[in-house]
């Protein structure tokens, strides 16, 4: 088992294999552990994700204790998964390619949907950050500018003038 | 709560590379200024597009052998898409283009594209990448500048490579030589400099070259003839090349369209090598500088050739009997030479003779009356020689004549049976300007109070 602590001084017990779904966390038992699988002494990996993401991403220093438990709960439930094949092998994936599961996973409100992507960057987990993206790539495809405004709740800051000199510039995209 | 815009540039664009680049991602640099400015990164754009058209090769390739319904729709899918992208090609970066290469020629053979309008455009020097599966690479007329890239030669599939009629500049690269199963080279109407280069010799398969109009300098390499067999067609009209013609041209046994004009060779034509070019129909060398006779073998041992200009060259002597052996000849221009001697009334053996130009050389005596034997002629330039006596009157059986100058012919006295014209004398230019000459001699009285001679009377 390994004790992780979220910013907000909450602390988890999760086994190894799912822990290491994060990169980070991996990477970090690697450089502190010895060959024969004992035990990695907990409190110090904890401490170092938690120094370390407090200096570093403050976002996630901040994060409420649900991201992480959020994470977790990903972690857990794809800890069977098995490891994803190289790159040059991958089928070309496409924002739709997100499993049933994920996708009520990730049903969330948009800031938490935000907080994971950013958590899931800071652990390194590479399939739970591209699942993240893709859900929000799909909230943002095929609408038009005002209705992603309205969505995100994004103020139009620019003149008008501005405005009409950015679509002028991309005016090859809209001859189609 | 967090918001859209809170998020970091990296996970934004991260977020937006599952995004379609035009449709959407292009489109939400309008929502607000930090969006603009976090999405308007060139490079991020670049990548952007670059990963969206590797998906497409991506998916044409796993649908590449397939026949069900899905991939069919799928490569339908994709195959629009490109085309869409396909005018694109030149505004995005070498690696967009390279992309691009690769995706058109999935499954395909060759590339094909009319990109005109494209100012400033060039050829990439990915364009090795498209590998050696490519047959035809035809990019004329695409208003393409810059050089050719070297890499061009790891193309060695091509059998076809079309790049003429742009702004091509700097040399031909010698990499050229590794196309070995090209057999159509056409660089024409380029602004390419420099030698052509020897390596061009490894090409045997070639039947065709064309290289004309560009600005090439030096020799006709050699090698070039070293192996050419199949060659068919040279055509290096309109460079400043200087040098002979090789006397290797005899190896181009199937030659039959040979056209050197406007360049600066000097040296005499290759006699020796006319002997074995049976097949050839089409020999322009005019304005250059050669010197020499007209070889006695170009008649009989060319009995194909229709085409013959050497005009405006320092040619001498007399044109040889053995001319009017090539019996197909069409359009013979010999003016502007330093020839000599008669016009041989075997000339009557041409029978298709259409065009006859000795205009300006020193050739005398009487005109054949045998030339009446080629009907069909339509252009007929006896000008600026010391021919003398009487338009034979066997020439009243050229009713197809439009174009007749015998002007400048001193010694020319009036037509035969035309009495009246017996006070006559050809003085200058003389010239019908209709395109047909109906009844050319018969009717040369009506044509005088027609105005179509300009005469001067003594």
């Amino acid at each position: 088992m390994v004790r992780i602590t979220s910013s907000d001084s909450q602390e988890f017990s999760v086994s190894q294999d799912i822990a290491c779904q994060s990169q980070l966390i991996k990477n970090m038992i690697e450089d502190v552990g010895d060959a024969d699988e004992q035990p990695i002494p907990l409190p110090n990996v904890a401490g170092a994700i938690l120094q370390k993401g407090g200096s570093c991403f403050p976002s996630i220093s901040n994060a409420p204790k649900l991201t992480l438990f959020a994470v977790i709960e990903y972690a857990t439930m794809h800890k069977d998964d098995p490891p994803s094949a190289p790159e040059t092998d991958a089928k070309p994936s496409t924002s739709e390619d997100i499993e049933d599961r994920d996708k009520q996973f990730l049903n969330v409100d948009q800031g938490t949907l935000f907080e994971i992507i950013l958590a899931a960057n800071y652990l390194d987990m590479k399939s739970l950050l591209d699942v993240g993206c893709k859900t929000v790539a799909n909230m943002i495809k095929g609408k038009t500018v005002e209705e992603v405004r309205a969505l995100f709740n994004i103020v139009n800051d620019f003149t008008p003038e501005e405005e009409e000199q950015i679509r002028k510039e991309n005016e090859w995209c809209e001859d189609r | 709560m967090l918001q859209l815009t809170a998020i970091p540039t990296e996970l934004l664009q991260e977020i937006f590379s599952w995004t379609h680049p035009e449709y959407d991602l292009i489109q939400c640099q309008r929502l607000c200024k930090s969006m603009h400015r976090q999405l308007s990164n060139q490079q991020f754009l670049k990548t952007n597009f670059q990963r969206h058209l590797l998906d497409l090769v991506n998916a044409s390739a796993t649908h590449e052998n397939l026949i069900d319904q899905t991939a069919v729709a799928a490569s339908i899918s994709a195959a629009e898409r490109l085309q869409e992208m396909e005018h694109r090609w030149f505004k995005w970066s070498e690696l967009y283009q390279q992309v691009f290469i690769k995706v058109k020629l999935r499954g395909t053979s060759e590339l094909e594209l009319a990109l005109s309008g494209y100012k400033n455009g060039k050829i990439p020097s990915s364009i090795q990448h498209v590998g050696p599966q490519l047959r035809v690479l035809n990019l004329s007329n695409s208003s393409l500048q810059g050089e050719i890239p070297a890499s061009i030669g790891a193309l060695t599939g091509l059998q076809r490579l079309d790049l003429s009629h742009n702004l091509l500049e700097g040399v031909i690269p010698a990499t050229i030589g590794h196309l070995r199963l090209l057999t159509h080279l056409d660089l024409s109407a380029n602004r390419l400099s420099g030698r052509i280069p020897e390596s061009i010799g490894n090409l045997s398969m070639l039947k065709m070259i064309n290289a004309s109009n560009n600005r090439l300098t030096g020799p006709l390499p050699n090698a070039l003839f070293q192996d050419c067999s199949n060659l068919e067609a040279i055509q290096f009209e309109v460079n400043l090349l200087d040098g002979s013609i090789p006397h290797e041209l005899i190896h181009a046994t199937n030659l039959k369209t040979l056209d050197l004009r406007c360049n600066r060779l000097t040296g005499t034509l290759p006699a020796q090598a006319f002997t074995r070019l049976q097949c050839l129909e089409s020999l322009d060398v005019s304005y250059n500088q050669l010197q020499g006779t007209i070889p006695t073998q170009l008649g009989p041992s060319c009995p194909e050739l229709k085409h013959l200009n050497l005009s405006h060259n320092l040619l001498t002597g007399e044109i040889p009997l053995e001319l009017w052996d090539a019996h197909q000849l069409r359009n013979v221009y010999l003016k502007q030479n330093q020839l000599y001697g008669e016009l041989s009334g075997k000339i009557g053996n041409c029978t298709r003779l259409s065009a006859l130009s000795v205009s300006n050389n020193s050739l005398s005596g009487k005109l054949p009356p045998a030339l009446g034997e080629c009907r069909e002629l339509s252009h007929l330039m006896l000008s600026g020689n010391q021919f003398e006596g009487i338009i034979p009157k066997t020439w009243e059986t050229l009713e197809h004549v439009g174009y007749f100058d015998l002007g400048g012919n001193p010694g020319l006295k009036s037509c035969e049976g035309l009495s009246q014209g017996s006070g006559w004398k050809f003085q200058e230019v003389v010239k019908t300007s209709n395109s047909r000459f109906p009844q050319f001699f018969a009717g040369l009285r009506g044509m005088w109070s027609k105005g179509f001679f300009r005469l001067r009377v003594l």
